[in-house]
């Protein structure tokens, strides 16, 4: 999988630094800073087909980010935390593949002290409760049996009731996980899409199918879930395909479980628009009606977007999932 | 015209021989079709000469043919397609890339001869090959907008110390090999070059009408998941025949029936903004809708000469409604 696995020499001898090469079975090439080589040069985003590199860090600078107002459910402090860079899947709408200049995965290992910016974070928000988010710059579950962080950020969240955690995945890898106790605080959101739609445009990653069968593990467990529906992608028969994707969710028991069901349809800035263009250039993702909207990304013009969001919405009641706990993703006004 | 550049003499000379060409300057030979330029080691040296000879001549594309050492095992006198090519600098990479072929290996151009297996190994990550001219090449294609590639002969293992004698020691086997591969390359672009052409009987396409059906025909069949040729039996292409039309106008109809597939609200947004717009002109009044229907806002406006004039149209105003207006932009829309 690695075409070369390269490591800080700071780090080289962390015991998670140990036990991730031990695991990737590969020779580490020791650099003195991981960003000397990893981003320094524009490496084309589909490289990552044979020549992925692995680098394993730590992360200096902000550990932890605040997420823009309609990035989750409205009236409570959201923060991403970064433990990663890049993701092991192609999303043919991912806006990684024009946000870092490589497609390289950077795998952070000093979670202890991300753990301590959320907790400086809780203290800023007294009496609130606080989200945290993974999965903003890669899969938070993928890789989760090299890496071994889950038990942390899950200690955490039962030391801090207050403080929320979101792990966002489209993995079925949820082996690590089921090693922990579930918590009321400690979420795993699966981002869906129709069967056909999630096998033209979610390249490399496991069918929804798969993506339902482990969700609907982790709810026999007593995980709490969370689902988003996200992005969202025009196609003629949207609604029955969408009814059919909650109909198999119902049928799990899944649409009455969730946390909340985000719902957002396909969007980008101009940049990934164009990388997207350039990368997938036979995708249904430049099929639809795209302008350049509210806030300067490209996304279906508003009357077809909101159309879009109230129907799967509407469908999503009817499927039995709570109203409250929908939500519209990184939509004006909504 | 073909640029083909080259960093020695001695990998060239086969390619000299094969082509015919002349010696023009002691870096540079042609013939008809073709220049050949030596560009020496290093990439500052390889950019400075192809940019001082791009305005010179009439090319159209831009070939670097060269050796080249392998980062990983492939096999010595193996000519490879390069794909991305990047600049080392101290073992580290700089921004700028550069890409070449869709697919084939990632070469990186260094300042420096790498012969120390460490280096070598450090590098591994970056790419596939290393030579010390293809970027700079490179470079100066993109800036003058001409289409570059690049094909390398893996003359070596890089990081090993003997690699300059290797080279010496097959040098002709190596240019002879460049020269044929250059030959085969070369005809079969050639016979590739004939562009596929549709024409409708009874539709006038403009330059740009064309654009337009061709983009929406792509969209249109990566949509539905069906070929053009397939697709273009659905369209009401016979239906649009036999109206009494000019030409341009059936093109026009075309159109739109397949911007309607493309977006199946398009004709009920723009039914709708119709009907609000002549029942706000019935009263003298102009409102207007953002073309994109992406500002949840509209605008009204009239034309007053008196006080009166205004209250009239204040009064008006008051029993008209932007409801379906604001239905609209909230998705409250009946299509099936």
């Amino acid at each position: 999988m690695w075409n070369e696995v390269y490591v800080e020499e700071d780090i080289k001898d962390h015991p998670r630094t140990l036990s991730i090469l031990k695991k990737v079975q590969k020779e580490a090439l020791l650099i003195e800073k991981f960003d000397d080589l990893w981003g320094r040069s524009k490496k084309p985003y589909l490289q990552k087909r044979d020549s992925l590199n692995l680098f394993l860090a730590r992360k200096h600078g902000q550990l932890l980010k605040l997420a823009p107002d309609a990035y989750g459910s409205a009236g409570e402090p959201h923060y991403y935390f970064i433990h990663a860079y890049n993701c092991i899947y192609e999303c043919q709408y991912c806006y990684l593949q024009g946000y870092f200049n490589t497609p390289d995965i950077v795998l952070f290992i000093n979670h202890e002290e991300i753990i301590q910016e959320m907790e400086k974070a809780l203290l800023s928000h007294p009496g609130t409760r606080v989200w945290f988010h993974a999965g903003e710059f890669s899969d938070s579950l993928a890789l989760t049996h090299l890496t071994g962080e889950l038990e942390l950020y899950h200690d955490f969240c039962q030391k801090h009731p207050e403080a929320v955690i979101e792990l966002r995945t489209k993995s079925v890898n949820t082996r690590e996980l089921e090693k922990l106790t579930p918590l009321p605080n400690f979420i795993i959101s699966f981002s869906l899409s129709p069967n056909e739609m999630a096998r033209r445009v979610d390249l490399k990653t496991p069918s929804t199918s798969a993506r339902l069968k482990a969700m609907h593990k982790l709810y026999e467990l007593g995980f709490k879930i969370a689902a988003h529906f996200d992005p969202i992608i025009f196609e003629d028969q949207f609604k029955a395909r969408y009814q059919e994707l909650l109909q198999t969710m119902q049928e799990l028991k899944l649409t009455e479980e969730l946390e909340y069901l985000s719902l957002g349809v396909v969007r980008f800035t101009k940049e990934v628009y164009r990388d997207a263009e350039r990368n997938y250039p036979d995708s249904v993702i430049h099929t639809g009606p795209m302008v350049k909207s509210f806030d300067g990304k490209v996304r279906y013009h508003r009357p077809m977007r909101m159309w879009i969001m109230n129907s799967i919405k509407e469908l999503s009641i009817q499927a039995g999932v709570k109203p409250e706990c929908i939500y519209l993703c990184m939509e004006e006004n909504a | 015209m073909h640029l083909i550049t080259m960093a020695h003499l001695g990998e060239a000379q086969g390619v000299i021989e094969k082509f015919h060409l002349q010696r023009i300057t002691p870096e540079l030979f042609n013939n008809e079709e073709m220049v050949l330029l030596l560009t020496g080691e290093g990439p500052f040296e390889a950019a400075t000469k192809t940019a001082l000879l791009i305005p010179r001549y009439p090319f159209t594309q831009i070939m670097n043919l060269g050796i080249a050492g392998s980062l990983k095992d492939h096999t010595v006198g193996e000519i490879f397609p390069v794909r991305t090519l990047y600049l080392i600098q101290d073992l580290k990479p700089s921004f700028k890339s550069f890409g070449s072929l869709e697919e084939g290996l990632d070469c990186l151009t260094s300042f420096e001869r790498i012969l120390d297996p460490q280096k070598a190994i450090k590098l591994q990550g970056l790419g596939h090959l290393v030579d010390r001219e293809a970027w700079g090449v490179a470079m100066a294609a993109k800036t003058a907008g001409l289409p570059f590639t690049a094909f390398k002969i893996i003359s070596d293992v890089a990081g090993t110390i003997d690699a300059c004698e290797i080279i010496k020691d097959r040098a002709h086997e190596f240019s002879e090999k460049l020269a044929s591969f250059l030959e085969t390359y070369l005809n079969k672009n050639e016979d590739t070059k004939s562009e596929e052409k549709f024409s409708l009987p009874g539709f006038h396409f403009t330059f740009s009408t064309n654009h337009q059906l061709k983009n929406l025909l792509n969209k249109l069949s990566i949509k539905e998941q069906i070929r053009v040729e397939d697709l273009l039996a659905t369209l009401p292409i016979d239906e649009l025949r036999e109206l009494k039309l000019a030409p341009k106008e059936r093109a026009r109809r075309l159109l739109d029936h397949m911007e309607n597939r493309i977006d199946p609200l398009k004709a009920h947004l723009a039914r709708k903004k119709e009907e609000l717009q002549m029942l706000f002109q019935k009263h003298g009044l102009k409102l207007e809708i953002d073309g994109q229907w992406e500002n949840p806002k509209l605008t009204i406006s009239f034309e007053a000469g008196s006080d009166q004039e205004i209250q009239d149209k204040i009064q008006v105003l008051k029993t008209l409604s932007i409801d379906s207006f604001t239905k609209i932009m909230n998705g409250e829309i009946c299509v099936e």
